[in-house]
């Protein structure tokens, strides 16, 4: 696994964070996110905003009463201020064809009920071109309410590769 | 894990097969991380890995849902998602830990999703225990009904 790009986010006014330009010759992206909001008090769905418009499914423990989003969005924590861990993975991130994204992630401080732990799938929508190319910007955002928030100083973004390849295993 | 995985095989489907297996698997890591994407062939169709062919037969713990829904389930099986629709491509990623180990139970930790909002796709998470103190050596993807279809991609990496 190389990394492609780690960023930390160092100012007060950052909404957003963008891997641009990756590099297509990986098979997989894996994305590893540790950050928090300045959001004041509990009770947001923070929601994390990475790929193309699509349809996300969710499995999560305290998440509670998640449909099934119209957009794009996987709740990292319900307690803004927290600290949230997602480990995001893209498999075949270059192919012509839908791109599936699996997350898991969670927070908690022991002591409020809107932490969570969860499990998350998103497939990007059919029927557009960025739905079915290859994957070269990722864009992730902290969401509450429809509305990006600003990420915390320290919260930090990491994107790896990573290769296919034969030797030790024989596929059939 | 930086720098830490090795590409063992990986396979593209040119054609739809029942099952696809990884074998003459290495020991010469600590762990084995699967990352595939599949497609089904059959509406509800459920995703099953089996190690060393299921044997001896393993157990899983799984939990499954899409939305606001959750179910949970165990018992003796290798199935490690809930059901599919015919179109979903669902991602897959299964860590396999201390594979190669000769004095302990083998425990794979699986997840799977997909999700094009036809109804019946959803977001996976599964634990498949065997109580086995052979080394795995192959690795199993199959459906409970239907086939693979074409274009399914699978990739083995070694942890070390």
């Amino acid at each position: 696994m190389e990394l492609i790009q780690s960023t930390t986010v160092t100012g007060t006014a950052t909404t957003s964070v963008v891997f641009s330009s990756i590099p297509q010759d990986g098979t997989h992206l894996f994305l590893n996110i540790s950050a928090r909001t300045l959001l004041a008090s509990g009770g947001g769905n923070v929601t994390l905003v990475p790929l193309n418009q699509g349809r996300p499914n969710e499995i999560s423990i305290n998440g509670g009463t998640a449909s099934v989003f119209p957009n794009i969005s996987a709740r990292g924590t319900g307690n803004p201020g927290i600290w949230t861990q997602i480990n995001a993975t893209i498999p075949n991130y270059t192919k012509v064809g839908l791109k599936t994204v699996i997350y898991d992630g969670g927070s908690t401080t022991l002591t409020s009920g809107n932490n969570d732990v969860l499990a998350y799938t998103t497939t990007a929508s059919g029927g557009t071109t960025s739905g079915t190319g290859a994957i070269t910007q990722l864009t992730v955002s902290l969401v509450s309410g429809g509305t990006d928030q600003v990420i915390e100083a320290n919260s930090r973004f990491s994107l790896y590769k990573l290769t296919a390849g034969t030797g030790g295993a024989t596929f059939a | 894990m930086p720098n830490a995985m090795v590409a063992l095989a990986n396979g593209t489907l040119g054609a739809a097969a029942a099952s696809v297996s990884f074998t003459s698997i290495s020991g010469a890591y600590k762990d084995l991380f699967l990352v595939c994407e599949t497609i089904n062939s059959s509406i509800n169709a459920t995703l099953q890995i089996s190690m060393n062919s299921n044997s001896p037969a393993a157990n899983r713990v799984i939990i499954t849902g899409r939305g606001g829904a959750r179910t949970s389930a165990s018992g003796a099986s290798i199935v490690v998602s809930g059901a599919y629709d015919n179109t979903t491509t669902s991602a897959v990623t299964c860590h396999i830990l201390d594979y190669a180990a000769t004095d302990k139970g083998k425990v794979a930790i699986i997840r799977t999703g997909g999700a094009t909002g036809s109804g019946s796709d959803n977001t996976s998470l599964a634990v498949l225990q065997q109580n086995t103190t052979s080394a795995i050596t192959s690795i199993t993807i199959s459906f409970s009904a239907g086939n693979l279809n074409a274009n399914s991609r699978f990739a083995l990496y070694g942890i070390s």
